[in-house]
């Protein structure tokens, strides 16, 4: 437990030394937040009574699980390894399982800062309705949510050769997310086979059970999305540890 | 058996692994003793890093036996590695990383470890803890590996390229620094390019090539073994042929210096005999003459030519 802890503790202080990587984590989504949300803020949302904003503020809290996986965890272990530092933990008793916790402890940490920052904003520009049963069951959805969505970035990271590599890989996985789970715009809007094609990507059911326990919908209502979480969070798991690697291939 | 692992710290036995077609290591067979430093020497690939992999548990033989303090390497692995610590090349390391930072870090992953701060001061260490490793140079850089290598307080201790890149200073404090190991009484095992290294800091040396062990003894005997004396060298007249030189009897090398001309030879007396002769017939003077003890340098380049040839 030591090892682990003082491990997440030494990669969180060296990932804060690097300025510029916080930038998917707390610049992006305020900026998608501000453009999205100054266009369509106070139009009326899918569900009566609400506004558009209300929906796009728990879509865009679990994009940022999804940015963080694929961009910064999976970068950040490319870097990692690249520089030879595993090689060196794996000649001391550090286990493969330390190093994934430490980086997956960092990834929850920045999760829940971007999700404070979207909230705040979202109030202070829109006086968003919040309640504290929705926010709570929100980060009950979000913190499940990263299981599957870290172990798809951890597992990118043991394809990636490099992190020019990664990012590549980071984006490819990213956008089609994005625009496919009705994040940036609602599904009803796309072509027919898109949305059965949204339907097989796990972001859209992450995305449907934040936005309905935002609206204070229980828990118990989204068995469909629980369920493809968990499957999602086991493959994810599984993937992380088979594709782990200690070493560059060259 | 059982005096075996008393005097020895690491045992091989026949020891093979192989990566598809090629075999890597073939059929090894030493042993380190406990207290000594011990040196492996070899051209690039010739297999020193799969040994020492297979020693350190990281990679599993195909074949044969590794002992390393009376426990399996590979069944054991995990508890190993809290009795033995490393010393990669410096780029092993997060150049953001602070000194004090890694020693904490390191420290924290081993149920025994060392006093971080007798540690830090016994390597100079304690006025850099606040700096970043990447603002060191090559020496303090490798002083720091030195210490995470040491933080659990090993009984055995693995050097990659222990004086790789370091200038002529840094690289004496670091044979001091390996010395006073062996001084508290830890095994150490060092692979090295540098034949000079090896003979001045190990007990012992195996040389290997091509994946097998083609000699191993003391640097001394090594040497011996080539025949004590055998580099004549001299200033370079100006007016001598370099293929008449290379022909003269039982030269085996040549060294070609505008300043300085250097033969190597298997039978001193008699190629001193034929040089002077040479020397007379062409009219010009052996001057400045200077004879050297072989070092590890010809043994090494000795042992691989030869292995070479066998397999020609």
């Amino acid at each position: 437990m030591n090892t682990f802890l003082r491990l997440a503790a030494f990669d969180f202080r060296l990932y804060l030394r690097d300025g510029l990587t916080l930038f998917w984590v707390l610049i992006y989504p305020i900026v998608m937040l501000l453009i999205f949300g100054q266009i369509f803020g106070n139009q009326p949302g899918v569900i009566e009574g609400t506004r558009y904003i209300d929906s796009y503020v728990p879509a865009l809290c679990v994009m940022s699980v999804l940015s963080v996986s694929v961009f910064t965890l999976q970068i950040n272990m490319v870097t990692y390894r690249e520089s030879g530092i595993l090689r060196r933990f794996r000649v001391t008793p550090v286990k493969r399982w330390n190093v994934l916790a430490s980086h997956a402890l960092q990834g929850l940490c920045l999760v829940l800062a971007g999700a404070a920052e979207i909230l705040i904003v979202a109030k202070l520009v829109w006086n968003l309705d919040m309640s504290a049963a929705g926010i709570l069951q929100l980060l009950v959805a979000m913190v499940f949510g990263c299981i599957g969505f870290f172990g798809l970035g951890f597992a990118l990271s043991g394809l990636s050769a490099s992190p020019g590599a990664a990012s590549g890989l980071a984006m490819i996985f990213f956008f089609p997310m994005l625009f496919l789970s009705g994040i940036a715009m609602p599904l009803d809007i796309f072509p027919t086979f898109l949305q059965h094609i949204a339907q097989w990507i796990p972001m859209t059911h992450f995305v449907a059970l934040a936005q309905g326990v935002w609206h204070g919908e229980s828990l118990l209502h989204f068995g469909l999305e629980w369920s493809v979480l968990a499957g999602f969070a086991v493959l994810g798991l599984a993937l992380a540890f088979w594709l782990f690697r200690w070493e560059s291939r060259s | 058996m059982e005096a075996n692992t008393l005097t020895n710290a690491i045992s091989l036995s026949q020891v093979r692994k192989r990566y598809g077609a090629v075999d890597a290591v073939r059929e090894m067979t030493f042993d380190v003793r406990r207290g000594e430093i011990f040196g492996i020497v070899g051209p690039n690939g010739a297999g020193k890093t799969t040994t020492i992999e297979m020693i350190e548990g990281l990679r599993t033989p195909d074949g044969g036996r590794i002992e390393v303090l009376g426990l399996d390497a590979t069944r054991h692995r995990e508890a190993l590695k809290h009795r033995y610590g490393v010393l990669l090349q410096s780029t092993s390391i997060p150049g953001r990383a602070k000194v004090g930072e890694l020693l904490r870090l390191f420290s924290s992953f081993y149920r025994r470890t060392a006093d971080a701060g007798q540690l830090a001061r016994s390597l100079h260490l304690e006025d850099k803890l606040q700096s970043s490793y990447k603002s060191l140079s090559g020496g303090w850089k490798q002083r720091v590996s030195l210490a995470l290598a040491l933080i659990n307080d090993p009984e055995i201790v693995f050097l990659d390229e222990p004086s790789m890149g370091l200038d002529p200073n840094a690289r004496n404090e670091m044979w001091e620094m390996i010395l006073r190991m062996r001084g508290e009484g830890r095994t150490i095992v060092v692979t090295t390019h540098y034949m000079e290294e090896a003979q001045a800091l190990c007990d012992r040396v195996a040389v290997i090539d091509k994946g097998a062990l083609v000699a191993l003894d003391t640097p001394r005997k090594l040497i011996a073994r080539l025949g004590g004396a055998r580099r004549i060298a001299f200033r370079n007249p100006g007016k001598v042929s370099r293929d008449r030189l290379s022909a003269l009897p039982h030269v085996i090398q040549t060294e070609w210096g505008d300043e300085e001309i250097a033969l190597h030879s298997d039978q001193l007396d008699l190629t001193l005999k034929y040089l002077f002769r040479m020397a007379d017939a062409e009219d010009w003077i052996v001057s400045e003459l200077r004879l050297g003890e072989a070092t590890m340098n010809d043994v090494f380049s000795e042992l691989t030519l030869q292995e070479r040839r066998l397999a020609q």
